[in-house]
C-alpha cells in the first residue's frame, strides 16, 4: 500500500515537473521497488510461492525497496507472462514461470513471446512429481491391470483443461506407459478431478504425488505409482520399477525469470537475492508442508535445467 | 412518427437489432470447431426462432394481439409508450454517462470523478457552483482515500499523466 | 466434539483474535456496499497481511470479512437495485420495489434479522453437513452439475412476475450466449474475441454486472428525476423493527430458505449461485397470493438472504473436506489456509478441528455483528432513497466505474461496464427482465463444460442424464419447477374469474 502512494505521488509530481527535464539517478541496483509478475491469480500454489519468494528477497535489499507480488491471471496467465517478456531489462520486473505451463501455452495458442529467450534467474524446489491413481473402489489394482484394460478399450482419465498441468502430466505418461486414454477434460483443479475418478466418472487420474497423497489419507484414493525414483511400500511402483525412468523427468517447476536480455551484473545479483532468501522461515514451512525439498539453482544451472525439459516435452507431446 | 403496423417504427428497432446480432452470431458459430460450436448454434439458434415472435408481438395485428395475450404480456407494458415520446432526454442521460470512461481513461480515476460529479451536479442537477465543485471534490477524496490508500488499490492515472512521465 | 467446539469459541476471545474479527466485519461490510469489489477482492488483498498472523487470527480475519459481505450487499440490492453478490440479484427482485414504495427501512431490518438467523442456521448446519461431505460430493459429478444447472435456468425463467416469463427466457438466451465469449479450454478454440487479449477471458461478469444494474439503474432515475422512494411514499418510521419480527413472523419461509442454502451450497459452484433463486422461487410456488412477489413481498427477500447466508457456512464445507473451491473467493481462502499449514482434505476435518470451530464461530459472529450494524444503520440508509437523484446518481455512476476498474486493474473492464450500462437501461426502458441475463452468464459456463464433460465420461451416449439416480431426482425436480407455476395459475385462473384476486399487474421491473 505505501509503495501505491509513493508510485502515485511520484507519478503526479514527475508529471508536473515534467517540462523542468531533471534526470533522474538510479542508484545501485536495487534502488527502487521491484515488480514481481505472478501470472496466475491469488490463491494458487504458484500465488504463494511467490509471495513467499518476494517476501525472503525483500529481507535482504535496502529498506526503500520493496519486491511488489502482482497478480496477472487474464488469457489463463498468457498476459503476465507477455508483461514479463515486455518489460524493460533493467531488473525491476522479474515473474515466475511454470514449466510445462508457459511451453503448453505455446502450443495452444498464437502467443507475442518466445519463452526460450527469458533470463532464467534461478529456482528454489524441487518441483513437483506426479502419480497414478484410481478410487479406493476401483478394480484396478495396478499399472498392469491399466495397461492391460487399454487392450481392451480406452481408458479414461480425469484431468483440468489444456491448459493446465494435469492435463500435460496426464498425456505424456499415458504415452510413455503405452496405455490407450482418453482424456475427460475441464475439471476445476486438482482436487476436483481426483474425486471425479473416485467418484467413478473416469478409470483413472494423474496428479501431483502430493496431492495424491493427501487424499489417500482419507482413503479415498489408491496410489497405483509415482513418477519419481523413491522406493515406497504399499505396491506402490516408481519410475524405474516401471521401466521407464524418463517418467521422473515429468515435473511441475516454478522458475524465477527475468526479461530477456538482462545484464550479467544484474542476473548476479538477482541470484544472490534468491539463495538468501532461502533462509526465511516461512517459505522453508511451506515448502516442507507441501513436500518440496530445497534445491536452488544458479542461472546457468536454471537455463540447462528448462532446456531440458523443453526436449523431453518436445519429444512427447508430438500433438495435442 | 412513422407506424409500421400499427405501432412506431422505433419500438421495433431493439428486438430487431437483436435478432441481427443473433444472426450474426449463429452465422460465425458455423466456422468453429464441432465442440466449440454446439452451444452457440442451440443457443443462437433459439434466438433467431424466437425473437422474431417478439417483434411480432409489439405490433398491432391479430397474431399479434394473440401473441401479447398468450405467451408475451409483457410486450403490452406502458414504459414501451412513455420511452419512444421523450427519447432525446434519455440520449442526453446515456451520452452524459458515456463520457466517464472516455474521461477516466484520459485522465484517471480521481480526476475523472471530480469533474464527472462536478459536471453533473451542474449541468445536470442545476446546482450552484459552489456545492458543485465541493462535492465533486469530496467524491474524489473519498474515492481515493477508499480505494488508493485503505484498500491499496493503485487507481489508474490518466493517459495524459502517462504520458507526460514518459517524456522525463 | 464438544470441547474442540467450546475452545474454537475460547481461542476468538484473546485480544488480537477479536480486533482481527472486528475488522474483518468493518471490511466485509464495506466491500459488501460497494458495487463490484466483493469478498474475493478483499481476500486477496488481505491475503499478504496474513502472512505475519497465526492461524486463528487469520481466520478471525477471513470469517469477518465473509460473514459481514452478504449484509454489505443486501443493502445495495435494496436501496439500488444492485446486488452486491450475484446471488443477491434475487434480494433485488422485492427489495428495491420496498425502497420505491418508501419502505426500505422494513426491507433493510428484514434482510438483517433473516441475514443473522440464515448465518446461525448455516453455523449450525456446517457441523451436520461435515459428515455427509463425503456422499454430498460423490453425488455430484458433470451429468448432476449440468442438470442442477438446468435447473437454475428454468427458475429464472419462471420467476419472473408480470407476464414477462417469454423475455426471461429471451433474456437469458442472451446471457447464454455472452458465456460463449471467449476462450474454451474444453471446446479448445476462442470464440468471438475477434482477436481482442482482453476477451480472451471472456466477459467480465463483475464489471457487466455494475453497468446492468447500477449504471443503468441511476441513468434511469437521472431521466425520472426525484429520488429512489417516489415522492408521494410515506417513510415508514417503524419499517426497521417490522422488518426485524418478519423473520420471525415468517419463520417458515425462513427455515426453508435456510435449508436449502445449506444444502445447495454443498454443491462446489452451481450451488450457491441456484441456492437464492430455489429459495425465492419455492417460496412463491408455496404462498398464497403469488402475484405480490417480485412488488415488495418481504418474504421474497427473507427467503432469499436466509438461503445466501445459509449457503455461505456450507460452502465450505467442499473447500475444508476435499480442497474443492466452488467459487474464486472459496479459491482465495483456501490459499491462506495453506499458508498457515492447514490442508484442506479428508484429515483437515480430523486435524485442525478446533480451527475449523474458529472458523465457524467467527463467520458467525461476523453474520450477527454485521446484522446488528446493518440494522442500526438501516434508518440512515434508508434516508439515501431520499436523496436527490441528481446527486446520488452520479456519485454511483463514479464510485461504479471506478470500482469496475478496482476489480483488476483492468480497463477493459470500464468498457464493459459501460455496455453493460447501455443494455440494462435499454432493458429497463424496454420492460426486459435483467436477472436472467446475469443468470445465463454464470451459468452459461459450467452448463456448457458440464455438459461437454458428461458426453466425454458416456463416450458420447446422452442416455447418462437419466441413467444416474441423483439426475433421475434431478430431473424430476426440473419438471415439478416447471410445471408448478402452470398448475397455480391455472388454479388462478379459477380463483379470478370468481373475483378473488386482482387480475391488474402494476408494472413492474428489475
Amino acid at each position: 500500500m505505501q509503495a501505491n502512494r509513493r508510485q502515485f505521488l511520484g507519478a503526479l509530481g514527475t508529471a508536473a515537473l515534467a517540462g523542468c527535464g531533471g534526470a533522474r539517478s538510479d542508484g545501485p541496483y536495487p534502488s527502487r521497488d521491484i515488480t514481481f509478475v505472478i501470472p496466475v491469480g491469488a490463491g494458487g500454489g504458484a500465488d504463494i510461492y511467490a509471495r513467499l519468494v518476494g517476501a525472503a528477497i525483500e529481507r535482504h535489499t535496502p529498506t526503500s525497496v520493496n519486491v511488489v507480488p502482482t497478480n496477472v491471471p487474464s488469457g489463463g496467465g498468457g498476459k503476465g507472462v507477455v508483461e514479463l517478456f515486455r518489460a524493460k531489462a533493467d531488473g525491476y520486473t522479474i515473474g515466475i514461470l511454470n514449466i510445462p505451463g508457459i511451453f503448453v501455452l505455446e502450443r495452444l495458442r498464437k502467443v507475442p513471446y518466445d519463452f526460450r529467450r527469458f533470463t532464467w534467474l534461478g529456482s528454489l524446489t524441487s518441483g513437483e512429481h506426479y502419480g497414478l491413481a484410481v478410487g479406493a473402489n476401483s478394480p484396478i489394482k495396478s499399472v498392469a491391470d491399466l495397461q492391460r484394460l487399454s487392450q481392451r478399450r480406452e481408458v479414461t482419465f480425469a484431468t483440468t483443461g489444456p491448459e493446465g498441468m494435469g492435463y500435460t502430466a496426464t498425456q505424456i505418461s499415458s504415452r510413455i506407459l503405452g496405455l490407450r486414454s482418453r482424456r475427460v477434460a475441464g475439471y476445476r483443479g486438482s482436487s476436483d478431478y481426483v474425486m471425479a475418478a473416485v467418484r467413478g466418472d473416469t478409470d483413472a487420474v494423474v496428479a501431483a504425488i502430493t496431492t495424491l497423497q493427501r487424499l489417500s489419507e482419507g482413503n479415498t484414493v489408491r496410489i497405483l505409482a509415482a513418477f519419481d525414483t523413491e522406493t515406497r511400500g504399499g505396491g506402490i511402483q516408481n519410475a524405474l520399477q516401471l521401466g521407464h525412468p524418463e517418467l521422473a523427468l515429468l515435473k511441475g517447476e516454478r522458475v524465477i525469470a527475468g526479461p530477456p536480455g538482462l545484464p550479467p551484473e544484474i542476473v548476479g545479483k538477482l541470484a544472490a537475492l534468491l539463495r538468501q532468501s532461502w533462509d526465511y522461515p516461512q517459505l522453508r514451512k511451506w515448502s516442507e508442508s507441501i513436500g518440496e525439498t530445497f534445491a536452488p539453482t544458479t542461472p546457468e544451472e536454471t537455463a540447462r535445467m528448462v532446456r531440458g525439459r523443453i526436449d523431453f516435452l518436445n519429444q512427447w507431446l508430438t500433438d495435442s | 412518427m412513422k407506424t409500421i403496423l400499427g405501432v412506431p417504427w422505433i419500438r421495433y428497432l431493439t428486438p430487431l437489432v437483436l435478432w441481427l446480432v443473433a444472426a450474426g452470431y449463429v452465422a460465425l458459430a458455423a466456422t468453429y470447431g464441432r465442440e466449440a460450436r454446439m452451444m452457440p448454434l442451440l443457443v443462437g439458434g433459439l434466438l433467431v426462432i424466437l425473437v422474431p415472435l417478439d417483434i411480432v408481438s409489439l405490433s398491432e395485428t391479430a397474431p399479434g394481439r394473440w401473441l401479447r395475450q398468450s405467451i408475451n404480456p409483457a410486450a403490452a407494458s406502458e414504459p414501451e409508450a412513455e420511452a419512444e415520446a421523450n427519447w432525446r432526454p434519455r440520449l442526453v442521460a446515456v451520452a452524459w454517462m458515456l463520457s466517464l470512461p472516455l474521461l477516466i481513461y484520459l485522465v484517471g480515476v480521481v480526476a475523472a470523478t471530480f469533474l464527472y460529479v462536478a459536471g453533473s451536479l451542474r449541468a445536470l442537477g442545476r446546482k450552484r457552483w459552489p456545492t458543485a465543485v465541493g462535492t465533486g471534490l469530496a467524491a474524489a477524496a473519498v474515492g481515493y482515500l477508499l480505494l488508493q490508500v485503505l484498500l491499496g488499490i493503485p487507481l489508474y492515472e490518466g493517459l495524459l499523466a502517462i504520458l507526460a512521465q514518459a517524456r522525463d | 466434539m464438544l470441547a474442540d467446539w467450546l475452545q474454537g469459541f475460547l481461542n476468538l476471545l484473546g485480544y488480537q483474535e477479536l480486533l482481527f474479527l472486528a475488522t474483518g466485519i468493518a471490511i466485509g461490510l464495506f466491500v459488501g456496499i460497494l458495487p463490484g469489489i466483493g469478498g474475493t477482492t478483499a481476500l486477496i488483498l488481505l491475503t499478504p497481511l496474513t502472512f505475519a498472523l497465526d492461524p486463528v487470527q487469520a481466520l478471525a480475519l477471513a470469517g469477518g470479512i465473509m460473514g459481514a459481505v452478504p449484509m454489505g450487499g443486501a443493502v445495495t440490492a435494496i436501496l439500488l437495485n444492485t446486488p452486491g453478490q450475484t446471488a443477491n440479484a434475487v434480494t433485488c427482485l422485492d427489495g428495491y420495489p420496498l425502497a420505491q414504495q418508501g419502505k426500505a427501512g422494513l426491507a433493510i431490518g428484514a434482510a438483517a434479522s433473516s441475514n443473522a438467523l440464515g448465518g446461525l442456521v448455516g453455523a449450525v448446519s456446517i457441523l451436520a453437513v461435515i459428515p455427509l461431505a463425503n456422499e454430498l460430493v460423490m453425488l455430484f459429478g458433470p451429468p448432476e452439475l449440468f442438470l442442477l444447472a438446468m435447473i437454475g435456468l428454468v427458475l429464472v425463467a419462471t420467476s419472473s412476475r408480470g407476464g414477462r416469463m417469454f423475455r426471461a427466457i429471451l433474456s437469458a438466451l442472451v446471457g447464454l450466449g455472452l458465456a460463449t465469449v471467449g476462450y474454451s479450454d474444453l471446446a479448445g478454440s476462442e470464440r468471438y474475441t475477434f482477436g481482442s487479449e482482453y476477451l480472451w477471458d471472456g466477459v467480465h461478469l463483475g464489471a457487466a454486472l455494475i453497468g446492468l444494474f447500477a449504471v443503468a439503474e441511476m441513468v434511469h432515475l437521472t431521466v425520472k428525476g426525484g429520488s429512489v422512494a417516489k415522492a408521494d411514499a410515506p417513510v415508514a418510521i417503524t419499517g426497521m423493527m417490522d422488518g426485524l419480527l418478519a423473520s420471525f413472523r415468517h419463520w417458515r419461509t425462513l427455515l426453508r430458505g435456510s435449508i436449502i442454502g445449506t444444502f445447495a451450497g454443498v454443491v462446489p459452484g452451481v450451488g450457491g449461485t441456484v441456492a437464492s433463486f430455489l429459495s425465492y422461487s419455492l417460496t412463491v410456488q408455496a404462498s398464497k397470493e403469488p402475484e405480490t412477489f417480485g412488488k415488495g413481498n418481504v418474504q421474497g427477500i427473507i427467503a432469499t438472504e436466509a438461503a445466501i447466508n445459509a449457503k455461505d457456512g456450507s460452502m465450505l464445507v467442499p473447500t475444508l473436506a476435499f480442497g474443492i473451491p466452488g467459487t474464486p473467493e472459496m479459491a482465495v481462502f483456501m490459499s491462506i489456509l495453506v499458508l498457515h499449514g492447514m490442508q484442506p482434505g479428508p484429515l483437515m476435518l480430523l486435524k485442525n478441528r478446533e480451527e475449523i470451530y474458529s472458523l465457524v464461530w467467527a463467520l458467525t459472529a461476523a453474520c450477527l455483528i454485521a446484522s446488528l450494524i446493518g440494522l442500526l444503520l438501516a434508518r440512515p440508509l434508508a434516508g439515501l432513497t431520499r436523496v436527490d437523484v441528481h446527486i446520488l446518481a452520479p456519485l454511483i455512476i463514479a464510485l461504479s466505474f471506478a470500482g469496475s476498474f478496482a476489480i483488476d486493474l483492468e480497463l477493459g473492464n470500464l468498457i464493459v461496464t459501460a455496455a453493460f450500462g447501455v443494455l440494462g437501461y435499454l432493458m429497463i426502458v424496454l420492460n426486459y427482465p435483467r436477472l436472467p441475463l446475469v443468470i445465463g452468464i454464470v451459468l452459461g459456463g459450467v452448463a456448457e463444460r458440464t455438459f461437454l464433460q458428461s458426453m466425454m465420461i458416456s463416450d458420447g451416449d446422452i442416455s447418462i442424464f437419466v441413467n444416474r439416480t441423483t439426475c433421475q431426482i434431478l430431473l424430476a425436480g426440473m419438471a415439478a419447477a416447471f410445471l408448478w407455476p402452470r398448475l397455480m395459475k391455472r388454479l388462478g385462473g379459477r380463483r379470478q374469474d370468481v373475483g378473488l384476486t386482482p387480475s391488474k399487474t402494476l408494472g413492474d421491473r428489475r
